[in-house]
């Protein structure tokens, strides 16, 4: 690539920079004698930080300003997510309106190499698992002929895995705030199988290592399991214990998100 | 997927039906449709498959074709490990939605799904024997799915095929001796024999998992469900086991609505319990596919089957 | 690189066939069940299957032409196909080359004025690659139209020759077709009135040569012709075996 080729349609960076200097991690392995190298105990979630409406352009009506947003944090994953609608949309249905879901890791987010600008075909297939994930939440029936689109943006990934249920959990927030009418909250966590032990929402390390890795969606109130995705071998029970202690985390993280979307409503963000 | 509009009578036939144990069809709820299976049509190829899933001739049709490629190591890739690559495209053939860019988004929901399933460790595949040299060459298997006709049921036959064409799969041997160069440094060098004869099948391709889709209509489930019934599914579960009855992916698919966990793990049970038909099944169909690419070998020609009636 | 040889001292070429001998051809109409037409066809190597649906009601309402129908063709190379594997895009020149080709060539064999208001398509996908994609797709696309009960002024049949050592040569393969010092030419006629549907040469060749490299290429394509012929018959015999039964 010729240094003379300037990129007009994208925010440069300066150019001349100088690589951060970084802490000395050193080798840290994930697991070491049965407990985690952050310290956290095999079922525990990391911390969960959220708020709505980060988005929200100031006068709230403006054709332009997205109906919902969300900012979610889990750890080290971040992760915005506007939501936009119901307006009218390309595909119309007369019984029922559509939901769809964009989702974008920004270039600096994974820790794993890929090509910059370009949509990979897994944050197609994410997309697509998101919709198919938080499509049964919505009263789409209540939309005829509308359009609901989500999009997402990966600011920081740590865990495959649990960034597509962190982004779930988000998507839940900002349709929350973008007042569509919803049967429930999907809550979504994360969990992988290492050394014949689940962990719960595990980070890129511990995912790494692991054999196998799933998560699950669920409307608790409902008691619905609105999506299931598990990559790698298991033994079958191992599966039924994995969807248990995953449905039993959901409701957890449901309990967060209700409690800050109750306390939004009372107390509006001035 | 192609888009097939029922009535809204025509819907409710089939939801009640299926509460009831009917199908359309005649098959009891846990009854596949028939399944044709040939291999070896691509001479070209180091393996391929065909497989259709439906009845009268007119099913869900798929063509499998895996090539063996060597590729250089780069850094950054495991060390000592090949890979497996797959590729579905749709043609429009099956819909006419997919002409041009149309089917560009089924066709990454289904490579996804088939790379989740065979793509790794998890596949059963031996891994560690598609490496050639250590951080110097390995194998790299494509795996190219052509979907010609959609009839319901496209992630069955998918894997279906692909475990024919794998198993169908030869590599040739390699050759790695240890060469010293002028400056008395010694290096590993391979060389592929090039024989016809001389080519072993893949390691693991035994254990490799089939799948079986498990469609939610009404309150009931249906495994293979037809394209009418397809169409009012409400939610889809695909589980892919292995012969050792381990559970390698499981993935939940369409929109409208989620499951109960009881009748999840009552899916789970019941994708076990038919797994063991279901490999019967694929090898003595497989059994059957290889007899017949045994007798066109004696031929000098090319050994299609294309030309037998599929 | 030294040049290949590509005609023996006994006058064989890389194959073994002689200078005026085509290549084994087998083909099969009705391939596809759900397709309206379908056809595989091979000549030697190369393998292509062909599904033809219509007339229909075109996809989009601004394809619709009031006085005749619309001829759509997409060409499809599997990744599988060649032996260095190769994945193309859907917008790859080469491919809309050939189909484009292929619908020119059509647009003149089938008498779409019977069919106003509504789109053919024919969807080709070559399956094995070793020369001569433009032939084999045209007559497999010709038997596919047949099988679909499409109206045609006659069959289309296509066949390439080239000029090695002085000697014009039949039906090219792919080490044939990929030397450089080989003129390609691709005929298609329509054999019952000898018309040319297609003419297309990319490569240099004297001109007081063409007229053998076209006699020999012509008469490659009536031997298709009556290979096509027999399939069609095959297929309505089979036809009309499933109907008295």
């Amino acid at each position: 690539m010729s240094a003379n080729i300037f990129d007009r349609r994208r925010v440069n960076g300066p150019p001349r920079s100088v690589e951060p200097l970084y802490t000395d991690e050193g080798d840290v392995k994930p697991f070491t004698n049965g407990g985690r190298a952050d310290g956290r105990s095999l079922d525990q979630l990391r911390p969960i930080f959220i708020k709505t409406g980060p988005l929200a352009v100031q006068p709230t009506f403006s054709p332009t300003a997205p109906s919902g947003s969300a900012y979610y944090e889990q750890g080290k994953i971040r992760i915005s997510c506007a939501v936009y609608g119901p307006r009218q949309g390309r595909k119309s249905n007369p019984r029922m309106g559509s939901f769809d879901c964009d989702f974008q890791y920004a270039p600096f987010s994974c820790s794993w190499k890929r090509r910059p600008h370009i949509k990979g075909a897994d944050e197609k297939e994410i997309a697509l698992i998101l919709e198919q994930a938080m499509a049964p939440a919505i009263r789409l029936e209540a939309y005829p002929k509308a359009c609901i689109d989500a999009f997402v943006t990966v600011i920081e990934s740590d865990g495959k895995f649990a960034t597509i249920s962190a982004a779930i959990n988000c998507i839940s927030a900002a349709l929350a705030d973008a007042g569509i009418e919803l049967y429930d909250i999907v809550a979504a966590c994360s969990m992988s199988l290492n050394a014949s032990q689940w962990v719960s929402d595990c980070n890129q390390a511990e995912e790494d290592v692991s054999q196998c890795s799933l998560f699950v969606s669920r409307m608790p109130s409902a008691d619905e399991i609105t999506y299931l995705l598990q990559q790698g071998k298991t033994m079958p029970d191992q599966t039924d214990r994995a969807v248990q202690t995953c449905s039993n985390s959901c409701a957890r993280v449901y309990a967060v998100l209700s409690r800050y979307l109750q306390a939004s409503m009372e107390q509006p963000a001035s | 997927m192609a888009s097939l509009i029922l009535s809204p009578a025509e819907q409710d036939f089939i939801i009640r039906g299926v509460e009831k144990g009917f199908r359309g069809d005649g098959r009891g709820s846990l009854d596949r449709r028939e399944v044709t299976l040939r291999t070896g049509m691509i001479s070209q190829a180091n393996g391929s498959a065909r497989c259709r899933i439906g009845s009268l001739g007119v099913g869900t049709d798929i063509l499998v074709g895996v090539k063996a490629e060597v590729n250089t190591w780069a850094a950054g890739e495991p060390e000592e490990c090949g890979t497996i690559v797959c590729n579905v495209e749709c043609s429009p053939s099956a819909a006419q939605e997919f002409e041009g860019r149309g089917a560009d988004e089924i066709n990454v929901e289904l490579t996804q799904l088939l790379d989740r399933i065979v793509g790794g460790e998890q596949s059963g595949l031996d891994l560690r024997k598609l490496c050639i040299i250590p951080r110097q060459a390995y194998w790299v298997l494509h795996i190219d799915a052509l979907v010609l006709d959609v009839k319901g049921g496209v992630a069955d036959a998918l894997v279906w095929a692909t475990r024919a064409a794998l198993l169908a799969t030869k590599l040739p041997r390699v050759v790695v001796e240890s060469v010293t160069d002028d400056s008395g440094v010694a290096r590993a060098e391979f060389d592929v024999v090039d024989d016809a004869e001389d080519q072993m099948g893949l390691e693991g391709a035994r254990d490799l998992p089939l799948a079986a889709t498990f469609n939610q209509i009404g309150r009931r489930y249906v495994v293979d469900a037809s394209e009418q019934e397809e169409a009012v599914t409400q939610a889809k579960l695909t589980v892919a086991v292995s012969p050792k009855m381990e559970i390698c992916a499981i993935q939940k698919g369409g929109m409208l609505k989620g499951f109960a966990p009881s009748l999840l793990s009552e899916i789970t049970q019941t994708a076990l319990r038919i797994a063991k038909e279901e490999f019967a099944r694929f090898d003595a169909l497989f059994a059957e596919a290889s007899k017949h690419n045994g007798e066109l070998d004696e031929e000098p020609s090319t050994g299609s089957t294309f030309l037998e009636p599929f | 690189m030294s040049r290949q040889e590509l005609i023996s001292p006994e006058g064989l070429r890389v194959d073994g066939r002689r200078a005026n001998e085509l290549r084994r051809i087998s083909c099969r109409a009705s391939v596809l069940n759900s397709a309206d037409g379908s056809a595989y066809y091979e000549q030697g190597n190369t393998k292509v299957l062909v599904a033809v649906y219509g007339p229909r009601e075109p996809r989009n309402r601004s394809l619709a032409q009031q006085d005749h129908a619309t001829i759509n063709v997409e060409f499809n190379i599997a990744p599988f196909s060649t032996s260095e594997r190769r994945k193309r895009s859907k917008g790859d020149k080469r491919l809309l080359e050939i189909s484009s080709f292929v619908k020119q060539t059509f647009e003149g064999a089938i008498q779409t004025a019977i069919y106003p208001r509504s789109q053919i398509d024919i969807y080709i996908h070559l399956l094995q690659h070793d020369g001569g994609t433009l032939e084999t797709c045209i007559n497999a696309a010709t038997l596919a139209l047949v099988d679909a009960g499409i109206s045609m002024m006659d069959y289309v049949c296509a066949c390439t020759a080239g000029f090695i050592d002085e000697t014009p040569i039949l039906d090219l393969n792919f080490v044939e077709e990929s030397s450089i010092e080989v003129p390609n030419l691709t005929v298609a006629i329509m054999p019952r009135n000898g018309n040319i549907a297609l003419l297309q040469m990319e490569s240099k060749l004297h001109s007081s040569k063409l007229e053998d490299v076209m006699e020999l290429a012509v008469e490659g394509c009536k031997h298709i012709h009556r290979k096509l012929d027999q399939a069609v018959l095959v297929a309505a015999k089979d036809l009309a075996d499933k109907l008295s039964n």
